[in-house]
């Protein structure tokens, strides 16, 4: 079993996370509710509430580098069942953006490269274009078949729109865009 | 029953114009039957969807308010 080595050093990363996503983390009494209604936590290498615990423990690099954080998708179940009103779904964006700062191993790099490439979409044509943005991820991916069925099936539905559909001022997302790196 | 607008603004978002577009249409057929109508906000931009807060908390910020704020700011709504 691996030994935890709490050092005064270990309570900084929690008061990080804390500031950065706004949320108390001390008020998580492990009633893992948030994990019991995560519909990715059967997925993940560790729940959300051990994320918590983690993080408080300031194993930094450990939940930095954890599918986890990734795997999740922002639906906010978690925060909105929290009784103590934990904002999970903060915490783990905070995580997310922390793992890109410190240029740690990222656990899921698919799903980086996935949210890169809606970014991506959105500065070229200020809206979505999903058929592309799949395209895109396939082809980072080299992963041309999976989904490849259902990928049909929602073109033969004309769920997938050819051609983008554009926002005409084209300077207002430059602006955006600029905007957000002031912000971020 | 009546209501007092008959004409609403709104924003569809990326999904409503595509992969979701039976809720679009739905969506208007329902307020049909009250005579109401939806006009399209000119111009939208994406809400940034989970992609943007997961990674960029700037642009999670910056894009949101755009769709509300730009159409005023430049006389269009």
């Amino acid at each position: 079993m691996d030994t935890i080595k709490l050092t005064p050093a270990s309570g900084n990363f929690v008061q990080t996370v804390q500031e950065k996503s706004r949320s108390d983390l001390s008020r998580c009494w492990h009633c893992l509710c948030c994990s019991g209604g995560c519909p990715f936590a059967k997925d993940m290498d560790f729940l959300p509430n051990v994320i918590i615990r983690m993080v408080q423990m300031g194993l930094k690099e450990k939940v930095l580098t954890s599918s986890a954080i990734w795997l999740c998708v922002g639906c906010n179940t978690c925060s909105m069942e929290c009784p103590n009103a934990v904002d999970m779904a903060a915490m783990m964006d905070t995580l997310r953006r922390m793992a890109i700062e410190e240029k740690v191993k990222i656990a899921e790099p698919a799903v980086l490269s996935f949210h890169q490439k809606v970014i991506d979409s959105i500065s070229r044509y200020g809206r979505t274009h999903k058929l592309e943005i799949m395209m895109r991820y396939k082809l980072s991916e080299k992963d041309f078949f999976s989904d490849m069925d259902l990928g049909l099936r929602m073109l033969s539905r004309r769920k997938l729109d050819l051609m983008p559909s554009k926002v005409k001022n084209k300077q207002q997302i430059q602006a955006l865009f600029k905007l957000a790196e002031d912000l971020s | 029953m009546t209501f007092s607008h008959k004409e609403l603004n709104y924003f569809p978002g990326c999904s409503l114009a595509t992969t979701a577009k039976e809720n679009n249409a739905s969506l208007k057929h329902f307020l049909e039957q009250f005579d109401i109508r939806l006009t399209e906000i000119p111009d939208w931009n994406c809400c940034g969807s989970s992609s943007t807060h997961s990674i960029d908390s700037g642009l999670a910020l910056a894009l949101p308010p755009a769709i509300c704020f730009w159409p005023r700011l430049t006389s269009r709504c």
